[in-house]
């Protein structure tokens, strides 16, 4: 039986034009998601019907980070492309932009933050 | 690294004028030796209790908690109490210090004083000297 499971550390997350980079923690990725479109109607027995929409949304990748307080992040910046490269070399790559930069700073401990980017287009998975 | 915090530790309380004038070098690891004598003045044991290592998805940070407990030896009370005030002056809320030996320097973000207790011994010459100690926790975060 082949190996699907793998243990989360090394995964790279890499702004194509802003060049935005952080200790990363905890990665939340992009979450796929459509509609399902009610067709049933008069005519319909049994049970409802539906097709499922055309469009994707992938929703937003969350970044648990190492905070630095001099890092300035690409909160006001265009579109870009993104990649988030897995383990073992396995890539997500995708058009986003930042809509939430936070820090936080606990008396005697470590300063971290989050940062959210919200996925415009489809995600182009690609196996290593 | 564990080696070099333990050591820039012991140097950074050697050095320390208030630590220095009551134990002098009498700064031991674990235990005490057989050779040391509380009737020649007190002395520190410290041991490092715990340590954690920071990680990041792109593996260590070199950012580590350490818990270490320093414990004030002294033939009564209150010159346990003394010494371990001394410590507590030197050490508790140190930051951004570089600790230790030049040319082998461990960078301290911060050091902060987390508990502390006594422990009184029991007399051995029928009056009230006692051996006792106060026993105190730091946390040092170190790099």
């Amino acid at each position: 039986m082949g190996e699907t499971v793998d243990v989360a550390t090394g995964i790279t997350l890499a702004f194509g034009t802003s060049g935005f980079t952080a200790e990363l923690l905890d990665i939340t990725p992009p979450e796929a998601s459509r509609e399902a479109i009610q067709t049933s109607h008069q005519g319909t027995t049994v049970a409802h019907t539906f097709t499922p929409a055309d469009l994707v949304d992938w929703g937003e990748l969350r970044v648990d980070l190492h905070f630095n307080p001099a890092t300035d992040p690409p909160i006001d910046e265009a579109v870009e492309e993104l990649t988030l490269t897995w383990p073992d070399s396995d890539t997500w790559v995708f058009d986003g932009f930042m809509t939430n930069y936070a820090g936080g700073a606990v008396l005697n401990e470590k300063m971290t933050g989050s940062a959210t980017v919200k996925v415009s287009g489809d995600v182009a998975v690609t196996a290593s | 690294m564990s080696a070099a915090m333990d050591a820039a530790l012991v140097h950074y309380l050697k050095n320390a004028a208030g630590v220095a004038a009551l134990v002098s070098a009498r700064i031991y690891p674990g235990r005490a030796p057989s050779s040391a004598n509380l009737g020649d003045g007190p002395y520190i044991i410290y041991m490092n209790v715990s340590r954690t290592r920071e990680r990041h998805m792109g593996g260590g940070s070199g950012l580590a908690l350490a818990r270490y407990q320093i414990d004030a030896w002294a033939a009564s009370y209150t010159e346990a109490r003394v010494l371990a005030d001394a410590v507590r002056a030197a050490l508790d809320n140190v930051r951004d210090t570089d600790m230790g030996e030049a040319g082998s320097t461990v960078h301290v973000d911060s050091a902060v004083l987390d508990n502390e207790n006594d422990v009184f011994g029991e007399p051995t010459d029928g009056g009230q000297r006692a051996p006792s100690r106060v026993s105190m926790d730091f946390l040092i975060w170190h790099r």
